[in-house]
Parts: C-alpha cells; sequence; structure tokens
C-alpha cells in the first residue's frame, strides 16, 4: 500500500508542478498555454541529448532546465508578447499550434523510437521497513516539496515576488506603480519553463522519452487545477495530488480500465457541484 | 455600360500568376511514368511510431538492390508512403490517399487495429495487402486479398502458454495487457489455451490504456491475486517499463513478454541488466543472435543504414518485400498475379521459409527466449504445430 501511495504521490506532484506552470501563466496573461506538457518533453529530450554528450548528470539536468528557461522567453516573445492585445484566444491558439510544431520538431531531431535516460539511482531501490520503494518517487516528492517551498518564498518573500504578483493582480495599476508588466510577464514565463523544466528531468528517467509525452500529462493537469481551483496557486498542487492518487487508487481498487473515465467523471461532478475547486474563489467572470 | 476590364493593376497580377502557374506545371518533372507503385501506410509518427519509419527503412534495403540493377523489366519500384498515426481513421485516410496513385500492393502496419479497419477498403479495390500484425483474427476475415508477413498470435500465445505450464509448471497465470486489439488478442488467445489445453483460467488480468506510464495498479492486482507468472502483451513502452516496474515492486514470479518486449529489448528501450532473467516470445531468434550468415549481414547494413539494430519484424519486413518482389518478377505486375503469386509461391527469407497456408499467413515459428545476463537470449521453446 505504500508502494502504491508514493507512487501516486509522485505522480501527483508532477501534475502538480506542470499545472503550477501553467497556473502561472495564466494568472499572468490571461491565457491558457496548452503547449505546457512540450515543455515537459523537450526538457526530457534535452536531457537526454546532454547525457549524450557526456555531461555529468546534475549538470545535464541543470542544462536542460536552463535551456528550458531560455525556450520559456522565446516563446513569450514570440508567441504571446505580439499577441499581447488581441484576444486571449489568439494565443491560445498559438500554444496549440507551437505544441503540434514541437513535437513534430522533436520527431525531426529525435526520431520516432522512445529514449531512455538513465536514473540517477540506477535501479537500485530503497528498503524502508519491509517496503520496497523506488528512490525516483521519493525524490520527486522531496523536490517538489523544495520547489514548492522556493516558490513560496520567491513571490512572498522577495520584491521581485510582490512585483510578479501586483502584474498578475492587475497590470494596469502595476504599470501606474513603476512595474513593468511586460518585463514581469516575460519573467513568469520563464519562470513556468523553468518549472515544467524540472518536471520533464524528474520525470525523464521513471518514463521513456518520447514525443508525445507532454500530452498525457496537460491533460491530467489540467484536470488537476480545474479541481484545485482554476487560477489558484495552492489549487494546482492540491489538484496535482489528488489527481495523482486518485489516478492510482482507482486503478488499484476499483479498475485499471475505466480509471481514466473515472478520473474524468470526477472532474465532471466537480465543474457541476464545485465549479471553482477546492480552493478557487467563486468569479462570475474574469475580467 | 462599363465594359468588364479589370484595373490595371489586376491585369498584371492576373498576368503574373498564369505566368507563373505556367511555369510551374512546366516545371513539374514528367512523372517517371512507368514506376511500379507499391504503397506503405504505417504510423511515421504518434505514440506508434516505432512501428513506422524502423520497417519503411527495411522496405527501402529490399527495393534499392532491385532500382539499381534497373528494376523490374526496366521499371523502377517506387515505395509510397503515407501516415497512418495511432489512429485507424488517419490509418483509412492516408491509404485512400495512396490508393490514389494505383498501387499495386500496399504494405500497412504491423497493428491488428488498423489493418482490420483497412482491409475493407483494401478487400473491395482488389489490391492485395501485406502486413505483420499479430492479432489473430486478422487472417480470420475471409479476406482473400490480405497476407500476414508474420505469425499470428494463437501460434505465439499457444506456444507461450505450453512454455509456461510445461517448462516452468506455472498455473497461476496472471495477464497484463494494453486495451487494443493486440492486447484483446493476447489476452483471448492465452485465455482459450489455457483452458482447452489444461482446463485453466487465468487467475488475474489487468488492462491498461496506451499512453499509461505507470503499472503499479495492475502489478499490484497480480501480486494480490497470488498469481505465480505473469504474462504481458503491450507495445514496446509499455512492456520495458513494465519489466522495470516488475522489479522495482519486488515481484519474483516469472514474468513472460509479447514480441514486442524483444522489440523494445532492440531498440534499447531497457537494458541487458534490467532484463536479465525475463523472458519474451517472439516469431524467431533476435536477429543480432541468429547465427545464419544472411542474417548477419542484413543486421550489419541495417545498423549503418539507420543507427539501429533491426528487430524480427524489420526482418519479416524486408523478407516480404523481397518475396512480393520474387512474386512480380515470376507473376507479373498487377494486382490479381499479384494475389495468386503470393498464395502459391515458397520464398526463401534471411530467416527462413515463408509459405502461405489458407488464410495467407506468411510465416508459421514462434519461440520463447529467455533473456541472459550477457545480453544475449536463450531459445527455450520453439514451437511445433500440435496437430
Amino acid at each position: 500500500m505504500t508502494q502504491i501511495l508514493v507512487s501516486g504521490l509522485a505522480m501527483g506532484c508532477i501534475y502538480a508542478l506542470v499545472g503550477l506552470g501553467f497556473i502561472l501563466i495564466y494568472n499572468a496573461t490571461n491565457g491558457l498555454n496548452f503547449a505546457q506538457g512540450e515543455f515537459v518533453m523537450l526538457a526530457a529530450f534535452g536531457f537526454y541529448t546532454a547525457l549524450a554528450t557526456g555531461l555529468p548528470y546534475v549538470a545535464a539536468a541543470a542544462v536542460a532546465v536552463v535551456g528550458m528557461g531560455v525556450v520559456g522567453y522565446v516563446f513569450q516573445r514570440l508567441l504571446f508578447y505580439p499577441l499581447r492585445n488581441r484576444s486571449f484566444l489568439a494565443f491560445i491558439i498559438a500554444t496549440i499550434g507551437f505544441s503540434i510544431f514541437a513535437r513534430n520538431l522533436a520527431l525531426l531531431v529525435w526520431g520516432p523510437n522512445p529514449l531512455k535516460v538513465p536514473s540517477f539511482f540506477d535501479g537500485h531501490l530503497l528498503r524502508i521497513s519491509g517496503v520496497v520503494l523506488a528512490p525516483e518517487h521519493l525524490f520527486i516528492i522531496v523536490a517538489t516539496m523544495i520547489l514548492l517551498v522556493a516558490q513560496y518564498l520567491l513571490f512572498f518573500h522577495t520584491d521581485l515576488g510582490r512585483r510578479l504578483r501586483a502584474t498578475a493582480q492587475n497590470p494596469a495599476v502595476a504599470e501606474l506603480m513603476g512595474i513593468r508588466p511586460q518585463r514581469m510577464i516575460a519573467i513568469t514565463f520563464v519562470l513556468s519553463a523553468l518549472l515544467t523544466g524540472i518536471a520533464g528531468t524528474l520525470v525523464a528517467p521513471i518514463f521513456l522519452v518520447d514525443v508525445d509525452m507532454g500530452l498525457a500529462l496537460i491533460l491530467k493537469s489540467f484536470v488537476a487545477v480545474i479541481i484545485g481551483g482554476f487560477g489558484s496557486i495552492p489549487g494546482a498542487v492540491a489538484g496535482g495530488i489528488i489527481v495523482g492518487l486518485l489516478d492510482i487508487l482507482t486503478a488499484v481498487f476499483i479498475s485499471s480500465t475505466y480509471k481514466d473515465a473515472i478520473a474524468f467523471a470526477v472532474l465532471i461532478a466537480f465543474l457541476i457541484a464545485r465549479p471553482q475547486g477546492l480552493f478557487g474563489e467563486r468569479v462570475a467572470e474574469r475580467v | 455600360m462599363r465594359t468588364m476590364t479589370l484595373p490595371r493593376h489586376l491585369r498584371r497580377s492576373a498576368t503574373l500568376v498564369v505566368a507563373l502557374g505556367a511555369a510551374i506545371y512546366a516545371a513539374y518533372p514528367v512523372v517517371a511514368a512507368d514506376t511500379i507503385k507499391i504503397g506503405a501506410v504505417l504510423p511515421i509518427t504518434s505514440a506508434l511510431a516505432a512501428y513506422g519509419t524502423p520497417f519503411v527503412e527495411a522496405m527501402n534495403m529490399a527495393i534499392e538492390p532491385v532500382n539499381a540493377a534497373g528494376g523490374i523489366n526496366g521499371r523502377k519500384i517506387e515505395l509510397i508512403v503515407e501516415d497512418a498515426q495511432a489512429s485507424n481513421t488517419v490509418a483509412i485516410n492516408a491509404l485512400n490517399k495512396v490508393l490514389q496513385s494505383e498501387p499495386v500492393t500496399v504494405f500497412g502496419a504491423a497493428l491488428g487495429t488498423q489493418v482490420l479497419a483497412m482491409m475493407p477498403i483494401t478487400e473491395r479495390e482488389k489490391v492485395p495487402l501485406i502486413a505483420s500484425p499479430g492479432t489473430r483474427r486478422v487472417t480470420q476475415q475471409g479476406a482473400k486479398y490480405f497476407f500476414r508477413a508474420g505469425t499470428h498470435d494463437a501460434v505465439e500465445k499457444e506456444n507461450w502458454t505450453r512454455f509456461l505450464v510445461d517448462d516452468l509448471k506455472k498455473k497461476r497465470i496472471g495477464i497484463i495487457h494494453v486495451s487494443n486489439e493486440w492486447g484483446y488478442s493476447g489476452r483471448d488467445n492465452t485465455t482459450e489455451f489455457l483452458q482447452k489445453l489444461y482446463g485453466l483460467k487465468p487467475v488475474s488480468i489487468a488492462s491498461y490504456q496506451l499512453n499509461d506510464k505507470d503499472y503499479t495498479a495492475q502489478i499490484h492486482q497480480m501480486v494480490q491475486d497470488g498469481v505465480d507468472a505473469i504474462a504481458v502483451q503491450g507495445h514496446p513502452v509499455e512492456e520495458a517499463l513494465i519489466v522495470r516496474q516488475l522489479k522495482q515492486q519486488g515481484v519474483s514470479v516469472p514474468h513472460v513478454g509479447s514480441g514486442t518486449l524483444c522489440m523494445a529489448y532492440q531498440r534499447d528501450l531497457v537494458s541487458k541488466e534490467e532484463i536479465a532473467g525475463h523472458y519474451c516470445e517472439a516469431p524467431d531468434l533476435l536477429p543480432p543472435l541468429n547465427p545464419r550468415p544472411q542474417v548477419q549481414a542484413f543486421v550489419e547494413a541495417y545498423k549503418k543504414r539507420t543507427g539501429q539494430t533491426p528487430d524480427v519484424y524489420a526482418v519479416h519486413y524486408y523478407d516480404a518485400m523481397n518475396m512480393l518482389i520474387a512474386v512480380m518478377k515470376k507473376y507479373g505486375v498487377d494486382r490479381e498475379k499479384i494475389r495468386d503469386g503470393m498464395k502459391e509461391i515458397s520464398y526463401e527469407g534471411l530467416i527462413g521459409p515463408y509459405k502461405a497456408d489458407e488464410e495467407g499467413n506468411l510465416w508459421h515459428g514462434a519461440m520463447v527466449m529467455e533473456f541472459m545476463p550477457d545480453g544475449s537470449a536463450k531459445a527455450i521453446r520453439r514451437y511445433k504445430p500440435s496437430s
């Protein structure tokens, strides 16, 4: 049972990180980045390539993550900035286009075969009071906790964080206060890409890296942010963990065949009964 | 009334467009009127991309020497490839597109679900369809133009069932399978042979969706139900991950994977340390371990061309294309002659003899292999027809 919970919690942390990246962009720009899953995918492939060039493990991960930060900046510059004054739909469609582009680019660069990224723990297993656990799962959980604390400290205890929050709340007033909203938005995109990039390097060793890995993740993360409360950061995290646990507990105790159907049924139930999710505010319309 | 002349700038643009159109039309290469067209509808992209390009490469390896030697009666072979992705709908659209070029034969994917979707069209168009899916019922549809360039699942599953019960002496079999035709075929055939040969039932059956990556729940169910052997039928990524996760969950009962586990091993999705002690079943030996010199030569050439080691399915596609070429040389290059030829001819491929049975199955071998710690695979049980 512990194994099941740890595994579910680890997957939940991945959904939480991806969901968090998604919500950061949403809060700052009102735009939905449907290419968030591809950030994970590109980070995982980047990690694979960095390792293939012979870099030591941690350095390769760092390269992949920093690379994603750059991608996040370029992404924002090319896709968000020109469309910033148009309807938010324009940006959403652009991200869907980027998602298709990124997947096919990855296919051209890395080929159709899934690739294997070695694990830092090299197949060793942990035995804690009779229970066998995969250290990768524990590492994901610990890493996510650290990232969440770091994210909280950044947003609530630094000047940059205050400025980011101000821009997310009201860009016009923030501008009046001397904050440059466009720069804050760019930083938000980079942060989002970094977080999702870290998720990519965490998940690469436990999955096999393939071109479509982002799609499954974005779907579950989207469910997570809705259940948690769309727009709420603690909600994205809580939602991710809930989806991760729900997924595996349903598979174990109810049916592995229908677990996806059940997850979406839960989503529908939330949308009907409590559309603001667990932590969201009840807003009629976001202006 | 004003005469309807275009304003001057529009007239210029129109002239330009017409001139451009004429130039393009003229520059368009006169399509080599006389190539022999062979279609290929395989998943080049998507979650099943592993079933695409590697096999297209194998087919090209068969075609190129023939074209270099002048083709068949002076006509070169042209392979027209369309992407079927992981969707039957896309596969059908791809097939329709390929059929517009009037190919004499179409190659399909090693995926029962796609072949079954395409079959009504190829039967209606009376164009031979060659593919190597394992799914049993593909050759039970009464198709007249389909040839399976591989073994069908009933042979493979009978072999592994006998292996599990007779060789390993296991009675409590658990099955994990993917939720599609391939997975159902494994589940149903294994269940059928357990019942028919031994009067046993599988003790536990669990399934997963194609893009799932975590099988903790399914493996846990196997353990809870007290299986003493686990058989897995899925696609390469999942089979590789299941090997890893079985170890992570501390499962020590014997595990046999389907032919796709061998595929996964060849594609480096699972290391030799991870797979040591596990079993897989396949239509034949892993090509790099096959002592036949022609197979070794093919493996070297394939590695040089693609950077990857070929699995036995790549060999099947190579052999099937060469068989088709032999048929075209002997019987003629039109659909009916090809169909008749494919039914009659005995072809000696790289790994052995291909001969069509009444259903159109061309290859009749299967074996179960054990993976050794040094990376080799030992053949444990070769299929012997029971009748």
